[in-house]
Order: structure tokens, then C-alpha cells, then sequence
């Protein structure tokens, strides 16, 4: 079972349009993923109770915050600009 | 709920001139609070958030901001809307340090974390589709946009 984190801002809005968007993809793909949420924050507590295979914040996020897990920039999921791309990414560090 | 629940031609400007984001900030924040949907807190709360995180952004043609704020200053779930005479500078979303001129403005109060994600999904259709986006910002008056979400709430499907 494969571990996503997707973290945003605090209001748990545009993490919760990424999430949903991801779990279509993951289904098409036939990729079992158990998904994590919270603020950017949250994030370096997450990183370690959770132990995500990559984190997907929808602004920036410090490198540092993820403690060595990959991180893939998800604002293409709210703009639609290069969210093909996104996902491509996202998919080679899962199927790794 | 559907989108379309969520505008009201009450909590609509058009063409609105604004100098800068706080223009558009004060403006909406005024016809959600006079309205009844949102506490006194929420505009400091909309401020504060879109400066540590902001919500511009870069789109194929128009750019939108979608700012937001957490659930504890709202009351009653909506979506206003500024379409913007000139375009005013936000801050992107995806990278801070870069600016998007914004002509068009989706501030949303939620008042439940986790909540509306269909509405959300509407929303994020919505605004990545340049056809709706045009209609909407040569519209005059709030009837015309509520009448233009509406009619298109069908063709927007949550995700689904």
C-alpha cells in the first residue's frame, strides 16, 4: 500500500480538490494509496508518523519540512496547467 | 451540494474598480457579512491568509484568485464573486515570489474543514474553463453570473 500526502495552506480546501483528483487517477491506474492531509505546518510531523512515499503540497513547501521524502509541487491539480505532467511525476516515484 | 447553491446575486460585483487585492477583499467581505454569511473576523482572517499563503492563479488566459479563509469565521457556506475591471496583482499560489494579474475573483467561505468537495471540483472546472471564465466577466450585474453558474451546473460534475 502506497502512502500520499497531500498538504496545503491551513483550510484544508485546495489539498481536499487534489486529493480528489488524485484518487482518479490512482483508481485508472490501479494503484492502491492510502491518503494522509494536512497543513503545510503539519507536515514535518506527518512526514515522520505517517511515512509518506511523496508529498504533494499545493504551494510551496519547504524541503527541509519533508524530511528526504519526494515532494511534487500539486498546484497544476486547482490550475489544470501541466497537471498531466504533475501526475506523471507522482506515478514514477510510486511505481519506483 | 451543488455549486450553484452556493452563488447568490447578492454577493456578486461586476466590473468593479479596484486599485489593489485589498479593494476586492473589502468589497465581497462587505456583502457576505451584510448578508449574513460570514463573522466580523473574516476579512483580518482573509487578509492574514492570502499574505502567508496566497491564492492566485496562473490560468491559460484569465487569471483567478480564489482566496479563502479557515471555516471558524464563517457562518453560512458561499461563494462571492468580483469580476474586475482592471486587472489587480496577486500573489501565485504556486510560487509567492511571482505576481498574477487577476481579473476575476472567487472568494469562498466554508464553514465545515473537509467539507464540499463536489462544490470544490465545480469550482476548479469552473475556472479552468476559458469559455465559462469569458462569459462571466463580460456579464453585468450579479442576475447574469448566477444565470450563467446555473445553467452550466449540469455540465460541471464534481469530478464524477
Amino acid at each position: 500500500m502506497k502512502k500520499v500526502l497531500v498538504c496545503c495552506g491551513s483550510s484544508m480546501i485546495t489539498s481536499s480538490v487534489a486529493i480528489n483528483k488524485l484518487k482518479e487517477v490512482f483508481k485508472k491506474e490501479n494503484i492502491d494509496v492510502t491518503f494522509g492531509q494536512c497543513k503545510f505546518s503539519e507536515v514535518p510531523s506527518m512526514a515522520k508518523t505517517f511515512k509518506p512515499d511523496v508529498i504533494v503540497p499545493t504551494g510551496p513547501l519547504d524541503e527541509k519540512a519533508a524530511g528526504g521524502v519526494p515532494i511534487v509541487r500539486g498546484t497544476s491539480f486547482i490550475t489544470g496547467v501541466g497537471e498531466k505532467e504533475t501526475v506523471e511525476q507522482i506515478l514514477n516515484i510510486l511505481k519506483k | 451540494m451543488k455549486i450553484s447553491e452556493f452563488f447568490n446575486n447578492e454577493l456578486v460585483v461586476t466590473n468593479f474598480d479596484a486599485k489593489c487585492k485589498e479593494d476586492v477583499f473589502d468589497v465581497l467581505y462587505k456583502k457576505l457579512y451584510e448578508n449574513g454569511f460570514v463573522k466580523e473576523s473574516y476579512l483580518e482572517a482573509i487578509k492574514k491568509r492570502e499574505k502567508n499563503f496566497p491564492t492566485g492563479l496562473q490560468l491559460n488566459r484569465y487569471n483567478v484568485a480564489i482566496p479563502h479563509t479557515d471555516p471558524e469565521h464563517v457562518v453560512k457556506p458561499a461563494i462571492a464573486v468580483a469580476t474586475l475591471k482592471n486587472p489587480v496583482i496577486f500573489k501565485n499560489m504556486a510560487n509567492p515570489l511571482e505576481d498574477v494579474e487577476v481579473s476575476l475573483v472567487f472568494m469562498i467561505a466554508l464553514n465545515e474543514e473537509h467539507s464540499q468537495v463536489e462544490m470544490l471540483q465545480q469550482l476548479i472546472q469552473l475556472i479552468q474553463n476559458d469559455v465559462l471564465l469569458e462569459k462571466i466577466i463580460r456579464e453585468d450585474g450579479g442576475d447574469g453570473i448566477e444565470k450563467i453558474i446555473k445553467q452550466n451546473s449540469q455540465k460541471l460534475t464534481g469530478g464524477k
